[in-house]
Parts: C-alpha cells; sequence; structure tokens
C-alpha cells in the first residue's frame, strides 16, 4: 500500500470509533427504556404524607380523643459524629449500652437512611432535648401525632391504637410495617373514617438519599385527606361520674336515650386510663395490664354473661299478657315459695295470693313460677310452648349480639330447646324441668348492655333502635335511624301494667329509696344473680321519666348481694344525674363513692 | 515560494479554531453544571472548579497567542530539548510528586497542580516526528526470513520504540497505566511515518481475537450431551475463515503471488490461534502457575492463598464486568453503571442544562474529570453527546487534512501524533462510559476538569495551527 493511501486507514478507523459511539449512543439514550426507569428509580423517591388521626367528641360536643404532637427521634448513622456520651445519656435517659444497641442497629439498616432511635416522646419530653440536639450531629426529629384522652376514661369504648401486624399487611394493601392502626374500640370499628387517606409526595434525593426538593414541581404529588371527626353518643361527663361510682367495685353500667338507642355511657370497672395505651410505654403497659388479676382490659358491658335475675320477670310478664294466660287481675298464690313435684322454689314473706302489680313491686317468685308454667302449658307440647316463649325473648335482644358498633360483643344464651334435649333427652324435659328460667336463673347468660337494651325496650313500650356509641361521622349521620329500629311482638297496651308494676317498684317496692325527684317518676326493677361461684350480683334496671323516657340504664355490681343495696342506687345515682345535672342527695352518694368492694 | 503569508492569520485554518473553540467552551459549561455549588453561582468563581478551569481556559489561550507569534521553526528547535525536559519532570516527579489517588503523578502548587504525564504527551509528539522528519543517525536495514515469512525493519524502528517506550515506563512506574495507554496513539504515527504496516495489522487482529476470546472464554455448548468450550468453536471459525480467505482471494491474487497468499493467511490462521491462547493463558494464568493443591486450597480459603498470577484479582473483575462475565453493580461496575444510568435517562433532547437529576445530586463519581461526558448525555441528551462526537470526528478529520496538505514531514507527523492522542482520549474516555472500554481514568480533552491536559491539548492544537499557517513558507 502507498504512504498516502494509509491515511484512509487511519480515517477509516476513525470514523468507526465514532459510528459505534453515535450507534451505542442512539441505543442506550434512544431505545432503551430501562435507563431511564433506573434512573427514576435512583432520584425519585415517593414520600409518605401521614394524615392526622379523626378527634372524636361527646354528644356535647367536648373533645374526649384528641391528637398531640409527638416526635419520633431520629438518627442517620453517616452523618453521626463523635459525642459526648454522658450528655446524651442525661438528654435521652438512656445508658450507654443501650444507646450503642440502638444505633448499631440503625446502622445496620442503612448508613444513609434514617431509623427511629426513640420512638413517639411526648411533646414535654422532645422540648428537654430539643434545645440541645444541635450538638448532636445526625439526630433529628420527625413529628408525628399521638392520642391524647382529656378525660382519661372509657378505654373500653374508645379502644386504642397500635402497630399494624404483618398479617393486615398482607391482607389490606393500604397498611405499611409500622402505621397505626386502630384496634380495639371505637378506633378499630371506625378506623377507615378515622385514619383518613394518605398522601404522596415525589421528592428527588441525592446520592445519599438526602431530600433535594419536589419533583416536577409537586404535579405528580397526592394530598392527604385527614381523618374524619367522630361525634360519640356518649356522655363524657355522665360516664366520668359512671367511673367514679364503679370505683373499687367490680361491674358494669350502660345507660342508653331509647328513643335514639344512643349509649350515653358505658362503664366498666376494673379499668384503666387509656392515656396508659399511648406512645413509647403502650407496649410495656398493656403487658402490665394484661397480667393484671383484676382483668382491667376485660369489657364487662359487652363481654361479661350474667343472668338476668329477677329483672327477668318483667320479660315473663310481658309474654304471659301477650300469650293470654295473665292478665292485670291474675291472682296466683305464694306461701314462701313455689311447691313443685316435691320440691320448693322459695320466696320471701309478702302478702298473698297477690295480683301482677304486687307481684312486680315486690318480686314474688312464685307468681312468675306460676306464669312460666302457664305459658309452656298452653301448648300441646313443652317444646312447642318452649320454642314460643324462646321466640318472644330473642325479639328482646337476648341470645344474640345486638350488633353495636364495637367489636367483642358476646352473645348471651337463652337455650335452643336441642339444649336441654342434650341434657334431658328429647320430650323429658317439662316446665318444672326448667322452672329457674321464670326467675331469670338457669342457663340464662345476658350481658350488661343487653340489659340495658332491654331497659330501653320497656321505657318504649315495644320496640329498641339498635344501640351505638357514634352517632355522627363528619358531621353526617353515621346511621340512617329507621334502619335502626327493632320491635317485639308484645302488643303495645300490655306494656302498660308491666310499667306500672316498675313504678310500683320504686315507690312502694324493692327499689324504695331510688325516687330523688318529686318531679321526675322513675321506674325500675331489682335483680340479683345468683353465683355459683361466690355472692350473688346486684342488678338494677330503671329507666325515667316514666311517660317521656329519656335514658335507661342498667347496672350489675358483681359479688355484693342484693339489687336494691348497691346497683340500685348507683343507678339512680346516674339518672339523678344525667336528667337534673346535679346531686341532691349527698349522703347516697358519698356512700357509693366510698364503697369499697373490691379490697374487703 | 509562491505565496506568503500576511500575518499570523494569513493561512489560519479557522475550522480547526472554531471547534476548538466550541469544545473548549462547551466543556466549560458542562464542567458549570456538573460541580454547580449553589452558594457559589458565578461561573467565575475561583473558588470553584468552574472558575478555576475559566482560569486555565484564559491561560491556554494566553499560550496559544504567544505561539502564534513565535516562529514555527523553534518547535522542532526545541523538540529534543523538551522532550528531554519532560523525561526530567517525569523522574522528578516519581521522587518528589504528590500521591493523588494511589499514583505519583502530581507536582502540587496550593490548590493548583500539574500532571507533568501530560507534557510528557507533547514532548513526544514533538521529538517523533523530529526524527521521522530527518530520520536518525547509523540507521541500518535489517531483512531475515523465519519460516518462509520475510521479515524486515530499519534500526530506526527500535529507536523510536525506545523514545516511546521511555516516558511509558515513567509513567507505569507512578503507577499511571492508563495514561500510558495514550502512547499508543504513536503507533498510528509510526504506521503513517512509513513504520509498522504488518505490526498495525497484526495489533487489529489481536485487539479482535483477544476480544473474541474474552467473549466467549466462560461460555461453553451442550452438543450430544458433549460439554464443548466456546473458544473450540472460535478456533473452528479461525480455520473457516482462513479457508474462505485463501479460496475467495485465489480469483484476485496474480499467479506469482498465490504461494505468498497462501502462507500469509495460514501464518494469519496460526497468529490468531496463538493470540487466543495467550489470551486465555494470561486470564487463567493462575491455573498454570500454581500446583493442582495451592489450587484446592485456594478454592477452600481463598483469603488466605495467594496464588501467583499475571493478572491483579481486581485488573480481572474489570474484565469480567465489562465482558459482563460479571454483574457487579457495587463495586467495579458502579460507576459505569451509575454513568450509563446518567447518560441513557437524556433521552433524546436532555434533561437541560444544570437540571440533570443524576448529575446535580452526585450519582456519577469523578462527573467533573473522568465522567464529564455524562453530564453531556444526561442534560444535552442524544443532540448533545452526537453532536460532541461528530465534532471530535470533525476535528480529527481537520487534523488529517491538515497534516495532509503539509510538504513538511515534520508538521505532518505532528499533526498525526496529536490526531493519535486526541483519538485514544475520545475512545478511551467516551467508551468507557457507555461501557464500550473497560474503565481507565484518562480525560476527555477540553471537557474534563483539569488545568495540566487543557493547557497540553491546547497547546498542540495552536502548534499545529501555527505549523499550518506556515505550510507555504518554508520547507521543513
Amino acid at each position: 500500500m502507498n504512504l498516502d493511501e494509509r491515511k484512509y486507514v487511519i480515517l477509516a478507523i476513525f470514523a468507526a470509533i465514532a459510528l459505534l459511539f453515535l450507534v451505542k449512543l442512539f441505543s442506550i439514550q434512544v431505545l432503551e427504556n430501562e435507563w431511564k426507569l433506573k434512573s427514576a428509580r435512583l432520584t425519585e423517591t415517593a414520600k409518605d404524607i401521614y394524615p392526622t388521626r379523626g378527634i372524636i367528641s361527646d354528644r356535647n360536643g367536648k373533645v374526649i380523643v384528641d391528637n398531640i404532637a409527638a416526635f419520633d427521634l431520629m438518627v442517620i448513622p453517616r452523618q453521626v459524629k463523635e459525642f459526648d456520651t454522658l450528655a446524651f445519656q442525661e438528654l435521652t435517659g438512656l445508658d450507654k449500652e443501650s444507646i450503642i444497641q440502638k444505633l448499631n442497629k440503625a446502622k445496620r439498616y442503612s448508613r444513609y437512611k434514617a431509623s427511629e432511635f426513640l420512638a413517639q416522646l411526648k411533646g414535654e419530653e422532645y422540648i428537654r432535648i430539643a434545645e440541645d440536639l444541635s450538638d448532636f450531629p445526625g439526630f433529628f426529629a420527625r413529628t408525628r401525632t399521638l392520642r391524647k384522652y382529656p378525660y382519661q376514661s372509657a378505654p373500653h369504648v374508645l379502644g386504642y391504637i397500635g402497630e399494624v401486624g404483618q398479617k393486615k399487611i398482607n391482607s389490606d394493601s393500604y397498611y405499611k410495617s409500622g402505621d397505626y392502626i386502630g384496634t380495639s374500640g371505637i378506633e378499630r370499628s371506625y378506623e377507615k373514617d378515622l385514619r383518613g387517606k394518605r398522601g404522596i409526595e415525589f421528592v428527588l434525593v441525592d446520592v445519599h438519599n438526602n431530600v433535594k426538593g419536589k419533583y416536577s414541581n409537586g404535579d405528580f404529588d397526592t394530598v392527604a385527606v385527614n381523618g374524619l371527626d367522630l361525634e360519640s353518643t356518649i356522655d363524657i361527663e355522665l360516664q366520668n361520674f359512671g367511673e367514679e361510682l364503679m370505683k373499687n367495685k367490680r361491674g358494669s353500667i350502660v345507660a342508653i336515650e331509647p328513643e335514639t338507642g344512643e349509649i350515653l355511657c358505658m362503664v366498666n370497672n376494673p379499668s384503666y386510663d387509656p392515656n396508659l395505651l399511648v406512645g413509647r410505654v403502650r407496649s410495656e403497659n398493656y403487658k402490665v395490664l394484661s397480667q393484671d388479676t383484676l382483668n382491667p382490659l376485660f369489657n364487662r358491658a359487652l363481654q361479661a354473661q350474667y343472668p338476668p335475675g329477677s329483672t327477668f320477670k318483667l320479660i315473663q310478664a310481658l309474654i304471659g299478657l301477650e300469650e293470654g294466660v295473665l292478665n292485670e287481675n291474675t291472682y296466683h298464690s305464694c306461701n314462701g315459695g313455689y311447691y313443685f313435684s316435691g320440691r320448693r322454689l322459695g320466696c320471701h314473706p309478702h302478702r298473698s295470693p297477690l295480683a301482677l302489680n304486687y307481684s312486680i313491686s315486690t318480686s314474688c317468685n312464685a307468681y312468675y313460677c306460676n306464669v312460666f308454667k302457664d305459658i309452656l302449658d298452653n301448648y300441646p307440647t313443652t317444646e312447642t310452648g318452649y320454642k314460643v316463649w324462646r321466640e318472644h325473648v330473642a325479639k328482646f335482644g337476648l341470645g344474640e349480639k345486638l350488633g353495636i358498633d364495637i367489636p367483642g360483643e358476646a352473645k348471651g344464651l337463652v337455650p335452643q330447646p336441642a339444649y336441654y334435649d342434650r341434657y334431658y333427652q328429647k320430650g323429658r324435659w317439662k316446665a318444672h324441668t326448667i322452672i329457674s328460667l321464670s326467675i331469670g336463673q338457669g342457663e340464662l347468660g345476658v350481658t350488661p348492655l343487653q340489659m340495658a337494651n332491654f331497659t330501653s325496650i320497656l321505657a318504649n313500650r315495644g320496640w329498641y333502635k339498635k344501640p351505638h356509641l357514634v352517632r355522627k361521622v363528619n358531621g353526617e349521620p353515621a346511621y340512617e335511624e329507621e334502619n335502626l329500629i327493632l320491635e317485639t311482638d308484645i302488643s303495645k297496651e300490655h306494656y302498660e301494667p308491666v310499667i306500672e308494676g316498675m313504678y310500683a317498684v320504686i315507690e312502694k317496692g324493692t327499689g324504695r329509696g331510688v325516687r330523688f325527684s318529686e318531679d321526675i317518676e322513675v321506674c325500675g326493677k331489682t335483680g340479683t344473680a345468683e353465683n355459683p361461684h361466690g355472692k350473688d350480683h346486684s342488678i338494677f334496671i330503671a329507666f325515667a321519666p316514666k311517660d317521656d323516657p329519656k335514658i335507661a340504664v342498667a347496672v350489675y355490681v358483681e359479688n355484693v348481694g342484693f339489687g336494691s343495696t348497691w346497683a340500685a342506687p348507683i343507678n339512680s345515682l346516674v339518672i339523678e344525674k344525667y336528667l337534673t345535672g346535679e346531686i341532691n342527695r349527698p349522703h347516697v352518694e358519698k356512700r357509693m363513692l366510698e364503697g369499697d368492694l373490691l379490697h374487703n | 515560494m509562491v505565496k506568503r503569508s500576511n500575518g499570523i492569520f494569513g493561512e489560519f485554518d479557522f475550522p480547526l479554531f472554531i471547534v476548538f473553540i466550541l469544545l473548549l467552551f462547551f466543556g466549560w459549561f458542562n464542567i458549570y453544571s456538573a460541580s454547580l455549588n449553589l452558594d457559589h453561582l458565578s461561573i467565575f468563581d475561583s473558588s470553584q472548579e468552574y472558575g478555576k478551569q475559566f482560569i486555565w481556559i484564559c491561560v491556554s489561550i494566553g499560550i496559544g497567542f504567544f505561539i502564534m507569534l513565535l516562529d514555527g521553526g523553534i518547535f522542532k528547535t526545541l523538540s529534543i530539548p523538551f522532550y528531554g525536559f519532560t523525561i526530567l519532570l517525569l523522574i522528578a516527579v516519581l521522587l518528589f510528586g504528590k500521591k493523588v489517588n494511589g499514583a505519583t503523578s502530581w507536582f502540587g502548587f496550593g490548590s493548583f497542580g500539574i500532571q507533568p504525564s501530560e507534557f510528557a504527551k507533547l514532548g513526544l509528539a514533538l521529538v517523533i516526528a523530529n526524527f521521522i522528519s530527518d530520520g536518525f543517525p547509523f540507521s541500518q536495514k535489517i531483512d531475515f526470513s523465519i519460516f518462509g515469512i520475510r521479515i524486515h525493519f530499519s534500526t530506526d524502528l527500535l529507536a523510536l520504540l525506545g523514545l516511546i517506550g521511555l516516558p511509558a515506563l515513567l509513567i507505569v512506574l507512578q503507577p499511571d497505566p492508563g495514561t500510558m495507554l495514550v502512547f499508543l496513539a504513536f503507533m498510528l504515527v509510526l504506521y503513517r511515518g512509513g513504520f509498522l504496516e504488518t505490526p498495525l495489522y497484526m495489533g487489529l487482529l489481536a485487539i479482535i481475537i483477544g476480544v473474541l476470546t474474552l467473549l466467549f472464554i466462560h461460555s461453553s455448548v451442550d452438543i450430544l450431551s458433549l460439554e464443548v468450550h466456546g473458544l473450540f468453536f472460535l478456533i473452528l471459525g479461525i480455520v473457516l475463515f482462513v479457508i474462505l480467505s485463501i479460496y475467495f482471494f485465489n480469483y484476485f491474487t496474480p499467479p506469482r503471488f498465490r504461494t505468498q497468499m497462501v502462507k500469509n493467511a495460514i501464518a494469519t490462521g496460526i497468529l490468531a490461534v496463538l493470540i487466543m491462547g495467550c489470551t486465555y493463558f494470561v486470564y487463567h494464568s493462575e491455573r498454570f502457575l500454581n500446583s493442582k493443591e495451592e489450587l484446592v486450597l485456594a478454592e477452600e480459603s481463598p483469603d488466605e492463598v495467594k496464588l501467583t498470577s499475571i493478572l491483579k484479582k481486581h485488573h480481572k473483575q474489570r474484565i469480567d464486568v465489562l465482558f459482563g462475565h460479571k454483574k457487579d453493580i457495587h463495586d467495579i461496575g458502579y460507576n459505569v453503571h451509575q454513568s450509563k444510568i446518567a447518560i441513557g435517562s437524556g433521552g433524546i433532547k436532555g434533561k437541560g442544562f444544570t437540571d440533570g437529576t443524576l448529575t446535580k445530586f452526585k450519582y456519577v463519581p469523578m462527573q467533573s474529570t473522568d465522567f464529564i461526558f455524562c453530564t453531556i448525555g444526561e442534560e444535552w441528551g442524544y443532540l448533545g453527546s452526537a453532536l460532541v462526537v461528530i465534532l471530535f470526528l470533525f476535528m480529527l478529520f481537520r487534523i488529517i487534512i491538515i497534516a495532509e496538505r503539509q510538504r513538511s514531514v515534520f508538521t505532518r507527523m505532528f499533526a498525526y501524533s496529536v490526531a493519535g492522542i486526541f483519538f485514544i482520549h475520545f475512545t478511551i474516555n467516551i467508551g468507557m462510559t457507555i461501557g464500550l472500554c473497560p474503565v481507565i481514568g484518562i480525560p476527555l480533552p477540553f471537557f474534563s476538569y483539569g488545568g495540566s491536559s487543557l493547557m497540553v491539548f491546547s497547546a498542540m492544537i495552536f502548534i499545529l495551527l501555527k505549523l499550518d499557517s506556515e505550510r507555504l513558507d518554508i520547507l521543513r
């Protein structure tokens, strides 16, 4: 080859390389999409913006569940410089070992990304740290919100929030590890309303994951939608008063507004301050509470099942009236009890024979044994009679869940015929076999909520609205009122004689002393639930005023004996407080408040 | 003398000058974007890399004017002393230099530094041009044949290789093997100067066969349940290629050259297989240089036993990553991977000046120096990166055109040196940012931040412009 021609070889090599570059550049810049995606994945990060959780107020607009700012102390290990451990120990209250342990944990997670060093510091704790935090590079605070309960009451109703579990994360794509979710009570059942909707902010990050600004001026961001505020049916003043009354007692108070089915208070004792299950101390406190022998986490109002005792006689009377085996003037005799098949079901001394009104006010056992037997025997077989009877009972919301709007409700127990078939064989049981049902003992199980609801039915003369704890979501009615109405199958006129009997209970019967005002007529019924494990449970149900009922209350006090001694006064105090706003019987109030029935 | 120039712009080559200025200022803007500090927004702020680069640009243009004022003959005269001076500098830097990134290649003066190896390129370019144009004393031709293949060369070639080898050796001692590779550029000069016809072709053959060997070195194909190594097919391919080329060239070769042609073809084939064998040996050298026991031990506890091998572990890793045998985006491959993301995400039009997200947020290491091409690719897109490639190609072509219009062999050879040096920098630097070359840290002329390289590259252009402007005056 001629020397001059060698330039073509050289030019060809130059051109070949340039062409190779042009082709390769075209391929990665124009044809291949993966580099653009990778670039986006590297530099654009979606950051969650957490909405504030909805606030819960009581029926009078008082805030009972509030949010307060809390702070997570975060650390980015890469930015941490050597620091004065002693001063840091003082600041955080941690010992040296756990500081090192937490730092190592953060390093293991990532050297460039922030991780939690101390979670959920309360405002006052953070303020103490905040001033000196600048001395410790790499540490900074992240705000989040915590729940606060200004009234320190109604923990079982309100529930609490906790970190979401893996199971929930798997089944509901909304949740991510580390999120918080309502775990019980209203917090749980209204979770979707309360939590709001998380927003997403797209930001640009540098190679060390530091945020460098908004991506595309925030065009793709979605705004966080704050949680909806709830208005509860609870009257927090009444709730607190109820909790005061139940101090040092074991039991429950449930008050319902009959007209609406709204629960005015739901008191349980033993109980706890809901603020205990908030923030950093939650898991620790939860452990302590769950191991407490008094079982403060137990929601008695929904989950404890007691026999209804003598209060059940009201149902017997109503069913007897409806079935036509009883009228106002039906007399039965009672000579110290009800005698059957050579056995006796005892009764206290009172005048005999007696009619319906007196049978209620004096709470005669024999009278209702007769009524129960008459109802069952009115049908060809005991079983069909029992079925009819049971159907009537079930209409009062017993033996089934009422469907209250918080989780954990117990069904209670009104046995099916099959239940007795199993015990006594089919056709081998008669009214007398199960005679203790007539006075509300035996196998019956009723929750305090069901009892209060039953009281509400009496106040309404035959119907009720499904009891509920939340009435407004974001200012709008939470339920269509009409959908809540349920009726019993007892005619309305049959209620009047029974209610007259309940009125007599207060005026001259077993509930004397409950009447607190000249103007307000109260109707009630005592009960004593026999308890095979110890002293009987004291029960009292009542509603007032008689002709225009505003409140229906059921009170259970465990292991303290007769209904009239503890449950009745407590019940009347609740009604008095709700209707008049004050207590005019300081001696009764004092006796109830100071009664310590737990520790004796 | 047909025509005499009037002043320094008489025969000034404006196309080369303009493309030089374009590259210079486009480069400066990209350094601004790549190392932008939001507290120092002015492009003239001398506390930042872009401000410093502006000073270097001024100095370089100043040097350029100074060069234009000189008489062109002085470059030939000074070539040997200047070469000697750069060799002394290279020795001095080994003794007194500053260690940066593991190589003793810098003299530091305050916040500025100079790199003698950059000046060595210029010295070598001048001295090679000088010797090729004037010839060597005691020149002799050597001519013999082995196995019927005639080998002939002159002692001039040995002397030239010596001139190139001396600075190359000193730079390897720093050690800065990347810069040493730039001296390959002079192979093009020697080729054009009348040397190395066969070696150049052999070099090309070696590159092709070497790349193919490394591509197939870990592959194997199942044929009838027999595992056949991929390299077996490479050998098969070479044999087939030799047979076909003999058969094919038979038609075009005059009968009296046919025996020589067949011999050449077979020799090429044998050479190709030998190159393949050598590549294989070097790549797997630890298999041949160690006993079986040592190999087994090393397999069990790789950290304790040190095997004898030609390639260091990280060399082998870079080769593996380049040829796709290993996907390592954290260690060796990290730079290239990030660089490809930056360039690839630029799309056609790019993300806009100073709006490259990977550039801005420092995702690519050494962005203002070795990986400056990422900024171009990301912020200016394919339009920008293709423009840079085309500008460089234009510059290379222009330099060759200038070279070929010289009557002076010195100027022509100097021009070829300049073209070769720019070409190697261009090829290796851009090639590594888009994953076509292994990562070798050498700058992209006029784009990478750095004073020494900019001054030397500018000086080369201006010396060439000066010599070219005098092409009609004197014959050197």
